[in-house]
């Protein structure tokens, strides 16, 4: 493949470029097109800052164990626990 | 030396939001804290007390949740493959010169703890949406941080079609977030 990239390729290198190191060509050809395409561009930050948002702590403020799996778990240690 | 019996009072909520983050349904992450638990009664004789006795147990459920996202795996992998190499609704957000379809917004800057907790909500009410081998797969790179190498073992698919299902998951969770941004 050339240097010149469209979006469709360019997203798809986008998305690699999160899980394994692009070589020199693919970086290249990448960083020519965003430098170029606005929409690619928003598109390549939106993935960052998805995976930035995730990588946040755990939230208190999400629900925790509801009454029964609570009852349920305690019940299972406990059989276990006298074995 | 801890006390098994406050675990589930101290710990179980926390244990179970961690969970529940990267599994996609609540029966599974109630039976990841479970396996947790039980496993860390076995083994409570090894708990040094060199780290907190949370830390522990979130390193015991970090292995849980991987072993669960297998077995729920080898359950719909015939569909996940064929999930995979389906290319229709990806092709769809490009043109004939392969130029995207749809122009972007611009998702700004979202830096108030409210507004970001508020985008975190809807991301995981997303993540919850996928399709049960995508999110599989996206818990297992995203959540617990696992390279694209031991995806593929874990899983037992190829590499290309790994990034495949990722890269689907992805789109679908961008689209899904944008309408909540």
């Amino acid at each position: 493949m050339g240097l010149m990239k469209n979006c469709k390729e360019t997203s798809a290198l986008v998305t690699q470029s999160l899980d394994r190191r692009l070589n020199w060509r693919e970086r290249l050809g990448m960083r020519i097109h965003l430098a170029v395409c606005e929409n690619c561009t928003r598109f390549a930050r939106q993935m960052r800052l998805i995976r930035e948002w995730l990588a946040g702590e755990e939230e208190a403020s999400q629900p925790g164990l509801s009454e029964e799996g609570r009852r349920r778990i305690a019940k299972k240690l406990q059989d276990r626990d006298q074995v | 030396m801890s006390d098994p019996a406050r675990w589930l009072e101290e710990h179980g909520d926390y244990l179970f939001r961690y969970a529940r983050r990267r599994l996609y349904t609540d029966e599974l992450a109630e039976d990841a804290v479970q396996e947790t638990l039980l496993a860390a009664l076995k083994a409570r004789r090894q708990f040094a007390g060199a780290s907190s006795e949370r830390t522990w147990l979130t390193g015991i459920l970090k292995h849980k949740i991987v072993d669960l996202i297998r077995i729920q795996a080898r359950e719909v992998t015939a569909t996940a493959v064929n999930e995979g190499d389906d290319p229709s609704d990806w092709e769809a957000l490009f043109d004939q010169s392969g130029h995207w379809v749809e122009s972007f917004r611009d998702w700004g800057n979202p830096d108030s703890e409210l507004e970001k907790s508020r985008i975190r909500h809807a991301l995981d009410e997303c993540f919850r949406r996928l399709k049960p081998a995508l999110a599989q797969i996206f818990s297992l790179r995203e959540l617990s941080g696992l390279s694209n190498e031991d995806i593929c073992k874990e899983l037992g698919i190829s590499a290309t079609n790994a990034w495949v299902m990722l890269h689907r998951a992805r789109l679908f969770l961008r689209e899904c977030l944008d309408a909540r941004i």
